[in-house]
């Protein structure tokens, strides 16, 4: 230790030392995230596909069409529609606006950006069609706060708007506490309802019944239509009834439920704005 | 720092130090936290384990090559950046390459930056020797670190869960407490004790200076 209190030519190299590797450490996340980023996003798309294929079992060839919702600020505001050959912009009544076909030349991106500036997000869904055109099922992401923060999830879709099953993509929830909404005791129970009983559908304390159980576990590995059939007498009570929460995680069931409830409904709202509507809405 | 720096020890003393002799966590008693946060099953802990050890032994290689320029009255603050930076690194390359494995684990890879083992072995061991030497030492504290972490996961997940590494061993939960976090002291407890009667067993002395640390 020196005794000298204060030594400009030492504070300057403990400056430098300091500068230059939080430089190099900056360089180097920066070139790492240069080169994996891509790839993640990449992954995270096709994640995202299997995952829609995997909860409408989808033939291998079936198509899916994603359409990204954007809604812009102001006085006036607008609402796009990315769809697959063109940019739909329509107004709060839901009346078209305009129409932009996409090229290589314009992109959705770049349509959006010229036409509806500084639109921010509103949601996004796929809907699947297979071979011979008809629609497959629906697909929507959404998001609901839970306990901690928000809980992202997929609702899947038959074309006549039953929930086929939901999934939670991202959530903070507690593990062994809201967590457990992501399993299937749980997240299963929605499967089998029609739009119009969800919009009926209550969360009640749980447990759930133990003659229930076999019900929701035999969801996972069974096909939907398959599982329905089978499991007729039982699900059509059930199916009326109330959905029956975690344990100690009130507020992420229910958080779950009013979720699952609200992208249904605006589901259908968006389908019909863009005249893509499958089946009944009862 | 003296003019002739020690030499170094031995390459196999360096492992088994890190394995047994002063095991970070059942002989230095260091990053206790993490060891009870995620060990609640030996996947878990395995996982955990080896990100730890992969983030030891660059940042102990890092450490050694630099430092001579580093400067000593920055020296703590290089080192956090360091190991900053692996950490990142790591956590943007298992998000990319293994996306499975990041969704398991990618929660705990960015608490690796709080460990105080690492930045430990940097302070004591990688600031002060060359480059093998310092791979080494990273090398078997990382080692014991995650055999540490297997053995607390087997240990809980076994007693609190009836189950190893995810398969059912007992149809029943024995005590669901070892799997909580109190339980997770117990076992920390536990396994230092056999780790001490182990050694006294073949002859060893008992350590008389204590502590712990996040």
């Amino acid at each position: 230790m020196t005794t000298s209190p204060i030594n400009v030519r030492e504070m300057a190299k403990i400056t430098i030392c300091l500068t230059v590797v939080c430089i190099l450490a900056g360089l180097i996340l920066g070139a790492v995230f240069a080169v994996t980023e891509p790839t993640r996003l990449m992954r995270a798309q096709v994640g995202e596909q299997q995952l829609v294929r995997r909860i409408l079992e989808l033939p291998a060839n079936a198509e899916i069409m994603e359409i990204r919702r954007f809604l812009s600020e102001g006085p006036d505001p607008q609402i796009a529609y990315t769809l697959q050959s063109e940019v739909r912009i329509y107004d709060v009544e839901g009346k078209l606006v305009s129409a932009t076909p996409i090229s290589e030349r314009a992109t959705a991106e770049q349509i959006l950006e010229t036409r509806l500036p500084h639109a921010r997000r509103g949601g996004r869904f796929f809907v699947a069609k297979i071979k011979d055109g008809s629609i497959a099922g629906y697909v929507t992401e959404s998001e609901q706060y839970g306990f901690k923060s928000f809980i992202r999830f997929f609702v899947a879709l038959t074309p006549d708007f039953q929930v086929r099953g939901v999934e939670v993509v991202a959530h903070e929830e507690d593990p062994g506490l809201g967590a457990e909404i992501t399993r299937p005791l749980f997240k299963n129970q929605f499967s089998g309802r029609s739009q119009a009983s969800l919009e009926q559908l209550k969360v009640v304390k749980g447990p759930l019944p133990k003659a229930m159980e076999d019900l929701y576990l035999s969801r996972e590995n069974t096909m939907f239509h398959d599982w329905l059939q089978t499991n007729a007498h039982v699900l059509k009570d059930a199916r009326q009834g109330p959905i029956y929460g975690v344990t100690g995680a009130t507020i992420s069931s229910q958080a779950l439920a009013d979720g699952v409830k609200k992208a249904v409904h605006h589901l259908g709202t968006r389908l019909t704005i863009i005249g893509l509507t499958g089946g009944s809405h009862e | 720092m003296s003019e002739h720096p020690p030499l170094p020890p031995k390459n196999r003393e360096l492992i088994w130090r890190g394995l047994f002799s002063e095991n970070p966590v059942f002989r230095l008693a260091l990053s206790l936290c993490p060891a009870v946060a995620v060990t609640s099953s030996m996947k878990n802990g395995f996982l955990m384990g080896v990100a730890v050890l992969a983030v030891q032994v660059l940042s102990s290689m890092t450490v050694a090559i630099a430092r001579n320029f580093i400067h000593d009255k920055v020296r703590i603050p290089v080192y956090t950046i360091v190991i900053a930076v692996w950490v990142s690194v790591i956590d943007m390359v298992c998000a990319a390459v293994a996306p499975e494995i990041y969704a398991q684990i990618g929660l705990y890879i960015k608490l690796i930056v709080a460990f105080a083992i690492i930045i430990s072995r940097l302070e004591v061991f990688a600031s002060k020797f060359a480059f093998l030497p310092s791979t080494i030492d990273g090398f078997g504290m990382g080692l014991g670190f995650c055999f540490a972490m297997v053995l607390i996961g087997a240990f809980r997940e076994v007693i609190g869960n009836g189950s190893i590494w995810g398969i059912e061993l007992i149809p029943i939960k024995p005590l669901l407490l070892f799997i909580l976090p109190a339980g997770g002291f117990f076992t920390i407890g536990l396994l230092m004790a056999a780790m001490n009667w182990i050694d006294v067993k073949r002859g060893g002395k008992l350590p008389t200076l204590g502590g712990g640390h996040g």
